[in-house]
């Protein structure tokens, strides 16, 4: 046979059903755990019906023959966010979690809520000003009270206790029609709350007339607390009996202003739309025309400049190129000159051969002729007419200057 | 007739966060188990004591 281990604290138990450790009966622990799953059980029946003050009594009973039951700590702790009460709310999730850290949806409560600093900063924020609102109501400043309490509901609208001290303020400032409107709010979201039942009564309110405030807005909301945290029955879990009739058409005024505040905030996306568009609009036909017309006043402004720094460039571009004709001119006129002094060159050239050719003959004869002097004179006499002959073809051009040509030949 | 002053007595200041975070832990209810385990414990403390008070009285005696 196995051994058994003891439900509180694991340790071993012994054949009376005794754990050697703590000394606690497995029976007793066994009857504790029975008992705290049927307070259970009844607060959710009564979450559901929109009992949250009963719901509430219930699950504390609950936790006080189990303080380790999880399930209970975490619908105390949604309704007690229902109510308004976050801290509690967050009180009793972090004992969840505390508790049992894995596979515990207070994990995902207290998530969601850390997602959101601004919201816990709000409610705290709005339980401060509870508590301020509080002392003025003590000291009977009952204008500086009802300013303060509007702030609080204004931050956190599931506030009951703010809803009933305002109501409690009215009936003293014996406006019974605004006190009622606010207890109205807090029979819609807690239909039990046994001090607003009180006030309801006090004021003469009929049961008929508490019942028919009751059911308005009353299910959806509770509905909606269940939906949104995704309580759901498990298998072997006893379901809400539903005490009262189905959903009736035509009770729902409460209802009705809670979908309107929906709608609100649904729509805020579209007024945000509708917004940007006005805002393009605004900008399209009041500010586009004058960065138009700046932008246009620049692009002129630029192309003025541009065109007076082509029209420069052309005129510079103009003058290089008749610069450039005359140089050409010039050089071509050079070419042909230099072409004119080569022939001239070549000429003289040719006039130099020749020359020297002429004074090579003339030489060969002046020898000739001196060396047949010496020997013949009178018979040579007519080979130095010839000579002579040929010294005076060369015209124009004396024997000195012969005698230079040949020097600087 | 509702009476303003005792009904004003039923608001208890709401607890913000700050000062929820000093005192979370010590605040937790007491369940059954924990109530029967102090008892035991209580029981047992006075079971020592009046043992204790048994042999110093037989103790005198003799």
């Amino acid at each position: 046979m196995a051994e058994k281990t003891c439900i509180y604290c694991g340790g071993q138990v012994d054949e009376n059903g005794y754990c050697l450790s703590c000394k606690l009966s497995q029976d007793f622990l066994r009857k504790a755990g029975n008992t705290s799953l049927y307070y259970y059980n009844i607060g959710l029946d009564r979450a559901r019906m929109g009992n949250l003050t009963g719901a509430r009594e219930s699950l504390v009973m609950s936790l006080r023959y189990n303080k380790t039951n999880i399930d209970a700590r975490n619908l105390l702790g949604l309704i007690c966010y229902q109510m308004g009460d976050t801290v509690e709310a967050i009180r009793h999730w972090v004992m969840s979690v505390n508790y049992r850290p894995e596979a515990n949806a207070a994990v995902r409560y207290l998530k969601e809520l850390r997602e959101k600093p601004k919201t816990i900063e709000k409610e705290n924020d709005a339980a401060r000003t509870f508590n301020i609102a509080l002392d003025h109501a003590k000291r009977k400043e009952f204008d500086l009270a009802v300013i303060q309490l509007k702030k609080c509901l204004s931050e956190n609208k599931r506030f009951l206790q703010a809803y009933l001290l305002m109501a409690l303020i009215e009936i003293e400032c014996k406006k019974p029609g605004t006190a009622k409107k606010y207890i109205a709010r807090v029979i819609s979201v807690d239909r039990n709350n046994p001090t607003a039942l009180h006030f309801l009564r006090e004021l003469g309110t009929s049961e008929d007339a508490i019942n028919r405030m009751a059911e308005d807005g009353q299910e959806e909301d509770s509905e909606a607390l269940f939906n949104y945290y995704g309580m759901e029955l498990r298998p072997g879990e006893r379901p809400a009996r539903k005490i009262f009739p189905e959903k009736k058409e035509g009770r729902r005024n409460l209802q009705r202003d809670n979908r309107k505040e929906q709608n609100l905030t649904r729509f805020s996306n579209i007024y945000m739309l509708v917004g940007i568009i006005i805002g393009a609009a605004v900008f399209f036909f009041l500010l586009a025309p004058g960065i138009r017309q700046k932008a246009d006043t620049k692009q002129q402004t630029m192309e003025t400049n541009y065109n007076e720094t082509l029209a420069s460039k052309n005129s510079e571009i103009e003058s290089l190129t008749q610069a450039v004709t005359t140089l050409s001119e010039q050089n071509q006129a050079f070419a042909s000159s230099t072409d004119a002094m080569q022939g001239t060159i070549d000429d003289l050239t040719g006039e130099v051969e020749s020359l020297k050719q002429s004074i090579a003959n003339g030489t060969a004869v002046v020898t000739s002729q001196s060396e047949s002097t010496a020997e013949d004179t009178d018979a040579d006499e007519e080979t130095n007419e010839a000579a002579n002959r040929n010294n005076a073809n060369v015209e124009g051009i004396s024997q000195d200057e012969i005698q230079n040509m040949i020097q600087s030949e | 007739m509702i009476d303003f002053e005792e009904e004003l007595k039923r608001f208890s200041p709401s607890l913000e966060v700050s000062a929820a975070d000093e005192d979370l832990y010590k605040n937790d209810l007491k369940d059954i188990t924990d109530i029967v385990l102090q008892m035991t414990a209580d029981l047992r403390d006075e079971q020592i004591l009046v043992e204790a008070e048994d042999t110093a009285s037989s103790k005198e005696e003799e």
